[in-house]
């Protein structure tokens, strides 16, 4: 996933390496070229006293010495010139010694190789002097200057780079200190993922309070919703099931026959289609606001109702934490729990186990020690009961409904003969909420339909 | 048996109501919520089948009312919600057992039955005193005496007596208790008429099967019953 603090880091990161690469070359470059500048209009200025040490000596011109500076008169101290005149000798500077200066045309060179591993900016302009036209090349040695630019631009680059980390550590202090809302939404959404609240506390800025402000407005939407839903279904189950009650009490007072038979099936095939539809419709599935704070409670409650339905006291042994807190719809749960005890409590010969705990997914195992069932055969029953032309009235509704509230929570349901209890051991886990995606368990995931 | 029927549905009330009447239950009805609360605990009834949706007063709010009163008659739920969570929630308000809508007349019959023996601590499937075992779905009774096994056809009112009497051996009762038992809250009561079944049954029974105690009322006695 695009982190905002991981990209807008980067992106940081990468504009100021670059400013400041930039900044240091340029930096470079015109500290160097100012160095040039001020090298040549020293040079110029060099020609000049050059030129006027030029004297004419028996038609022939000749320099006088004395009237150099005296840099020019050290030998290879780095300044030399030399004054190429066409038809007679060769003038140079004393510090030249024997070199030449190998230049034949006016103009600037930069970079020359010199006398002792010298290298030298040249200067060469043509002068008219004395009615000749010379070539007056002055010379510098430049070696240390660019020694000298070249550690400027190193301490500049190292500047530079540590302005850059300490920009950064700033930038990525500051970025993490701006974002800090966002992962306190963050953390407060995953705890109302695993349901320690109703809705996000949470004092946000300016900037995503309006976001808080609707995913609180739609989270109690969507409670009202379900609560509204469910009342009305209520209310329509109750609408529907009543004349239903006693348009069957009057088939059963009718005398039996072919087409007496004929409107109770087709009466437990529409109940059969009413409960199923309205137990799809009431299930809330996987939601924010799903939630089951005390399933040790209920479930013991459950186990009480049941045992008083099969009229069979002590059948049920619960291994549920009492601690346990499930991020699901209870009525949900009740539901698939409920369905699936009355199934093992039908079959079992004295004792059904229930064991539920939560590892982040949730694990719900029921054993019963009954000879029932073949695991081919419950199979069967799970998959009958999603036809609507079931006859026998309950039967498979209910395994039915297990189905589709797995399918809904991207669940698994697995069976096996039970190890400690000889009889069936129906394995049901439902992934938790931030592993919605992964739909594969160790056995198949139940699609729906 | 008096039974107390809350249904809202008049229809659906008045079927049922007739059919347990047949069954030997003497069948009070309300329709609402506010009287259920009242009527559940103003008559000495033995057994109540609650609808839970009702108007005026939620079905499971007049089971608890009854409940915080210290009623203990056993409460047969019949509801059109069928979810285990409703189902838990109205046996935590106090319900004995659970019939959901649509349901066969049978199935409410047997689990009624059972509930009142349950109630009076009858583990087996039928009520049966000394040599007498009864039958509810034939309304008889059946006396075994040795090898020899008689069976008695009982009328509507005689069944509803003895198995009063049957389910309470030692007992003893007044005739206005007997009376409140077996007729519902509407139908003309005569003191005379237990008067009446009470000889019918000891016809049937031996004279020694019911046994009078002068000022207090009547007592089944297993142990009196002969071949008359």
């Amino acid at each position: 996933m695009r982190s905002l603090n991981a990209t807008l880091a980067v992106s940081l990161t990468l504009s100021l390496a670059v400013f400041f690469l930039i900044q240091a070359v340029m930096v470079g470059l015109e500290v160097r070229r100012l160095h040039e500048q001020s090298l040549i209009s020293r040079l110029e200025h060099d020609m000049e006293d050059i030129l006027a040490a030029l004297t004419v000596q028996d038609g022939r011109l000749t320099l006088k010495q004395d009237r150099l500076p005296a840099i020019y008169r050290r030998p290879f101290s780095g300044h030399y010139f030399q004054l190429l005149i066409p038809g007679e000798n060769l003038l140079r500077s004393r510090s030249l010694w024997d070199e030449r200066l190998p230049v034949e045309n006016a103009g600037l060179i930069s970079e020359l190789a010199g006398p002792a591993d010298q290298r030298l900016l040249v200067l060469s302009r043509y002068f008219s002097v004395h009615s000749r036209k010379v070539l007056l090349s002055v010379a510098e040695d430049t070696s240390w200057q660019q020694a000298s630019s070249l550690r400027f631009q190193q301490h500049l680059l190292l500047f530079s780079l540590l302005a850059l980390l300490l920009l950064l550590a700033v930038q990525i202090w500051l970025i993490r200190r701006g974002l800090k809302p966002l992962t306190a939404l963050r953390t407060e959404l995953e705890r109302l993922e695993r349901g320690e609240t109703k809705l996000l506390k949470l004092d946000a800025p300016a900037e995503i309070a309006p976001l808080v402000a609707e995913i609180n407005r739609l989270l109690m939407l969507l409670k009202q919703r379900l609560t509204r839903s469910r009342h009305a279904l209520g209310n329509l189950a109750h609408a529907l099931k009543t004349p239903l009650s006693r348009i069957l009490q009057i088939l059963e007072r009718l005398p039996s026959g072919e087409e007496r038979q004929d409107m109770i099936g087709l009466l437990n095939s529409i109940r059969h289609r009413i409960e199923r539809e309205l137990s799809r419709a009431r299930m809330a599935g996987r939601s924010p606001v799903g939630f089951w704070p005390n399933p040790n409670r209920d479930l013991r409650d459950l186990a009480a109702t049941l045992e008083a339905v099969h009229r069979k006291t002590g059948l049920i042994h619960l291994d549920v934490p009492e601690n346990l807190r499930i991020s699901a719809d209870r009525e949900d749960m009740m539901e698939l729990i409920g369905n699936l005890l009355d199934n093992a409590c039908k079959w079992a010969e004295s004792r059904v186990r229930l064991r539920v705990h939560s590892d982040g997914s949730v694990h719900i195992d029921i054993e019963d020690d009954g000879p029932g069932m073949s695991e081919d055969e419950w199979r069967m029953a799970l998959n009958r009961g999603t036809r609507t032309d079931e006859q026998t009235p309950g039967h498979g509704l209910g395994l039915a409904i297990v189905r589709d509230v797995v399918a809904a929570y991207q669940g698994s349901l697995d069976i096996r003969r039970s190890g400690e209890l000889n009889g069936l051991h129906v394995m049901v886990t439902l992934p938790g909420p931030s592993r919605t995606d992964s739909t594969n368990g160790p056995s198949t995931p139940i699609q729906p339909e | 048996m008096r039974l107390l029927l809350v249904e809202d549905d008049d229809a659906l009330a008045e079927e049922l109501a007739e059919q347990l009447g047949w069954n030997g239950f003497a069948v009070d009805r309300v329709h609402d919520g506010a009287e259920a609360a009242f009527a559940g605990t103003s008559e000495p009834y033995d057994i109540i089948v609650l609808d839970l949706g009702l108007p005026e007063l939620p079905g499971i709010e007049v089971l608890k009312q009854w409940r915080e009163r210290g009623l203990a008659t056993p409460v047969l739920i019949l509801t059109a919600r069928s979810t285990w969570h409703e189902k838990v929630e109205g046996f935590r308000a106090g319900a004995d057992d659970f019939l959901t809508k649509p349901f066969h007349f049978e199935e409410l019959l047997v689990r009624l039955q059972a509930l009142i023996r349950r109630s009076k601590g009858i583990p087996t499937s039928e009520i049966s005193a000394g040599s007498l075992t009864l039958n509810e779905a034939t309304q008889s009774v059946r006396r075994t005496t040795g090898d020899h096994t008689e069976t008695i056809e009982l009328t509507g009112m005689e069944f509803r007596l003895l198995r009063y009497l049957m389910l309470h051996a030692g007992h003893i009762f007044s005739e206005s208790h007997l009376l409140e038992h077996v007729y519902n809250y509407d139908s003309e009561k005569d003191s005379n008429v237990i008067e009446v079944y009470i000889s019918r049954l000891r016809k049937k029974l031996g004279k020694s099967s019911i046994r009078t105690r002068r000022g207090q009322g009547y007592v089944f006695d297993p142990e009196g019953v002969c071949d008359p």
